[in-house]
């Protein structure tokens, strides 16, 4: 019955919208959302298409969120919640903007975004700024270039360095212990006596202050809203790997170098493998398929290099945290690691 | 300790009903654990295995198709020796190429029809043959008395021209992998003493060569061929989707491209029987499946049966509008109840065509989803799945996911290919090997953007050479 009536009502925004370009846009992007386009069928062979589509691919990486994004409501409160919600708001407003002047549909490309920036934020940042560095992400980072697909970074992470630039005080410095024992899940937002702490990676880069590997594991420590806990983290990763949501090429050779080179400098790769980012960059952010190489010989001197510069910026920069960079600057890579393994006719076996 | 390989006959010893003729089988044997290990299968990067999909013709006893009211032969480029009112026989000559054998009416009956394309020809219920002489000493034939019978049956062998000091290899395709395809499979399984003795006729009539034949692993046929003979090479391959392309076959097998002949099991079936039964080769077997069709199966047809006949009382009555398709799901064309079987058909698919919407698809759990992903609950249960011509989701640019280029199994890179001949940059996609593609859809299938690669790869071929 709720099929049938949503299927009239978009047939009537069709009819309505008749003539109308831009209005059509958005009635498409209703449809789509509703029914998936799957009025379409195949014009020529093969007459037989994979059950996949951008929908669904685009949903894997969120359910794989879920686990952290729920860990950061234990740890944080439901102002985590409001976060990613603000987030969703923003991207969707300026994505329906450019859309409606493109004349193009609204691509998933934004539902990734949507949940991964709010992660990587602090938990005190204030909405307005979060809001305002997701319109920057999609707008700047993705839109302009042309839309999903087009983009050279990644958006949530173009986002968060814009973020960084204009808002350090509110980015490095305002963290928070996180709450235990399923308070968080009846709070809004930790008492203002949390904030204030220092991150793992901080505590041991200024005042070699070492965090117990099982609290990184677990989550027991400050950062952004779904850093925190390590294990889910890596439940998430695995289960897109498990379903061919990502390759494994770039997460294994991202933080395998990252494992070997700090126990190079540091002596304690395990340290800096659970604390700070590396973990959400390796299994969400690196393995955006946008911004990563396409062949498996790319993706293994992609995930390479931005493990490299991982460790680079950790020990030898002002900056606590180089997984942002790293893979930003890996973005900037792509296209030249495609052209370099680019496999030419003759070389086939 | 493992062991040598035994070469003892042909079959071996098979215990659900089968011929019992020996006890030879090819593999090692460990005498550990008195078991026989079956030699590792042979395959290739890329090719995806389709899974299990429903009304699927596989293992359906063939049967045989009545004869049918009217026949359609294609002409393909030859002239047609007979005239509108003559009255032929099955086997008779009805036209003649210059480099091909010669068209064989499939049924007896009146010449109805000709055109520049076609010849139609209708029954007259009787159903009378043509029968040569049989050969059931052929080993004392001379190849080129063999090539001559097989010529005059019309079996594809039979108009190659052996030149002096030309090495020739033959190479038997026996491993179907396309949806729905399954007629060369069951014939195989059903008359693998045919198949051994076609190929001993078709060595003999190319002068004695070494004979490859490639055949699906897990099939009981392969367990059951024996490998006796110094000229048989027996390659076990996966049944990964392309392996039946010529050239992933010759690939696979041989390492490298190499000149070869390649027959499918059809094609020796026909010898044998040209040779030692005198029977011209005017049926074949193809199979019918899809989940529109009411009873999947195997079918012995005349060539140049139409689809409709095929197919009248094997639908299901549904309301919903289907797509028949001749050929695989990923290869086949899109047809129409007229078009006549053809010698290159292995099978007729008919999919559900219809443009019902279906509520929030992305959550759909899939249980009988075919995805190459495994995004699906089918992958883990590894149920049924269900074919339709729904692209399930909507265009989109692409997102750079790779599946194209890990699937494609002449490891070229569809998407760039694609989009340099979508731009008419035709220099850089022969760069990238256009002209390698095979055609086997595979980067379509995959594709989660739904972008049409295969045909715009087709397109930028078809462009390059018109240059």
């Amino acid at each position: 019955v709720i099929k049938s009536k949503l299927e009239s009502l978009v047939e009537e925004l069709y009819k309505r919208s008749e003539g109308r370009e831009r209005v059509k846009v958005l009635v498409e992007g209703l449809d789509g959302f509703l029914f998936g386009n799957s009025a379409a069928t195949a014009q020529a062979a093969p007459w037989l298409r994979d059950g996949l589509g951008m929908q669904r691919y685009m949903i894997l990486p969120i359910v794989a969120l879920l686990p952290a994004a729920l860990a950061s409501v234990y740890f944080f409160g439901w102002r985590a919640v409001a976060i990613i919600l603000i987030c969703y708001l923003t991207g969707g407003l300026v994505e329906l903007g450019f859309s409606y002047v493109r004349k193009e549909e609204i691509s998933e490309g934004l539902l990734v975004t949507g949940i991964l920036f709010p992660l990587t934020l602090p938990p005190t940042i204030p909405l307005w700024m979060a809001a305002l560095g997701m319109a920057v992400g999609v707008a700047i980072g993705k839109e302009i270039f042309g839309g999903t697909g087009h983009n050279i970074f990644n958006p949530a992470l173009v986002g968060r360095a814009f973020l960084l630039v204009a808002f350090p005080t509110e980015m490095t410095t305002k963290w928070m212990i996180p709450l235990q024992g399923g308070k968080g899940f009846f709070t809004y937002s930790p008492p203002p006596e949390a904030i204030t702490q220092a991150t793992p990676l901080m505590a041991m880069k200024f005042d070699s202050i070492p965090t117990p590997w099982t609290d990184l594991f677990w989550g027991r420590v400050s950062g952004s809203l779904g850093e925190t806990s390590a294990f889910l983290l890596i439940l998430g990763g695995l289960f897109l790997i498990a379903t061919k949501g990502i390759d494994w090429r770039i997460p294994f050779s991202f933080i395998a170098t990252v494992g070997l080179l700090s126990w190079v400098i540091f002596a304690n790769p395990l340290f800096h493998l659970l604390a700070g980012g590396v973990l959400l960059g390796a299994f969400f952010m690196a393995t955006d398929p946008v911004t990563s190489p396409i062949f498996c010989k790319g993706r293994w001197i992609f995930g390479v290099m931005i493990g490299i510069l991982t460790v680079l910026i950790r020990a030898f920069t002002g900056y606590v945290e180089g997984v942002m960079f790293a893979i930003l600057i890996g973005n900037m890579f792509t296209p030249l690691i495609d052209n370099l393994t680019m496999p030419k006719g003759s070389k086939i076996k | 300790l493992e062991g040598h390989w035994i070469f003892h006959s042909y079959f071996q010893k098979v215990t659900s009903g089968g011929e019992v003729k020996g006890v030879g089988k090819v593999g090692t044997f460990d005498y550990n654990t008195q078991k026989r290990k079956m030699a590792k299968p042979k395959s290739f990067k890329g090719g995806y295995s389709f899974g299990n999909l429903i009304g699927s013709p596989k293992g359906k006893a063939i049967k045989v198709l009545p004869t049918p009211k009217r026949v359609i032969i294609p002409l393909n480029g030859a002239t047609p020796t007979v005239k509108i009112g003559d009255q032929v026989r099955a086997g008779e000559v009805i036209g003649q190429a210059d480099l091909l054998a010669p068209l064989l009416s499939s049924i007896s009956g009146e010449v109805a029809r000709i055109d520049d394309e076609a010849v139609l020809i209708e029954s007259d219920g009787k159903d009378e043959w043509i029968s040569f002489s049989k050969f059931e000493n052929f080993k004392r034939s001379g190849p080129k008395e063999l090539r001559g019978i097989l010529y005059k049956a019309g079996v594809g062998v039979g108009d190659f021209k052996l030149q002096q000091g030309q090495e020739i290899k033959l190479l038997i395709n026996a491993v179907e992998t396309e949806p729905y395809l399954e007629g060369n499979n069951q014939l195989l399984e059903e008359s693998l003493e045919e198949f051994v003795i076609g190929l001993e006729v078709l060595r003999g009539a190319l002068g004695n060569i070494p004979v490859h034949v490639g055949i699906n692993y897990k099939s009981k046929a392969y367990k059951r061929l024996g490998q006796d003979k110094n000229w048989l090479h027996i390659h076990p391959l996966l049944p990964k989707y392309p392996q039946d392309i010529p050239e992933v076959l010759i690939r696979t097998v041989f390492g490298k491209m190499v000149q070869v002949m390649v027959l499918d099991v059809q094609g020796v079936i026909a010898a044998y029987e040209a040779v030692v039964k005198g029977k011209p080769y005017i049926e074949r077997v193809v199979s019918l499946g899809g989940p529109a069709v009411s009873e999947p199966g195997n079918f012995r047809v005349r060539i140049g049966t139409t689809i409709g006949e095929l197919l009248e009382g094997r639908l299901n009555d549904g309301k919903i509008p289907f797509k028949v398709i001749r050929g695989g799901l990923l290869r086949g064309e899109a047809a129409y109840m007229d078009m006549p079987i053809t010698k290159d058909c292995g099978g007729i698919a008919v999919v559900e065509d219809s443009t019902d919407k279906e509520l929030f698809p992305f959550a759909n759990p899939g249980v009988e989803v075919e995805s190459y992903s495994r995004a699906f609950l089918s992958a883990f249960l590894g149920s049924k799945r269900q074919a339709s011509t729904k692209l399930h989701g909507a265009q989109r640019e692409c997102v750079r996911c790779g599946y194209c280029i890990e699937v494609c199994p002449v490891r070229i890179a569809p998407i760039f290919i694609a989009r340099y001949s979508q731009h008419g940059m035709l220099k850089e996609a022969k760069e990238l090997g256009v002209e390698q593609c095979i055609d086997c859809g595979l980067c379509s299938f995959v594709c989660p953007s739904k972008m049409p690669l295969t045909y715009q790869i087709k397109e930028g071929r078809r462009n390059l050479k018109r240059q």
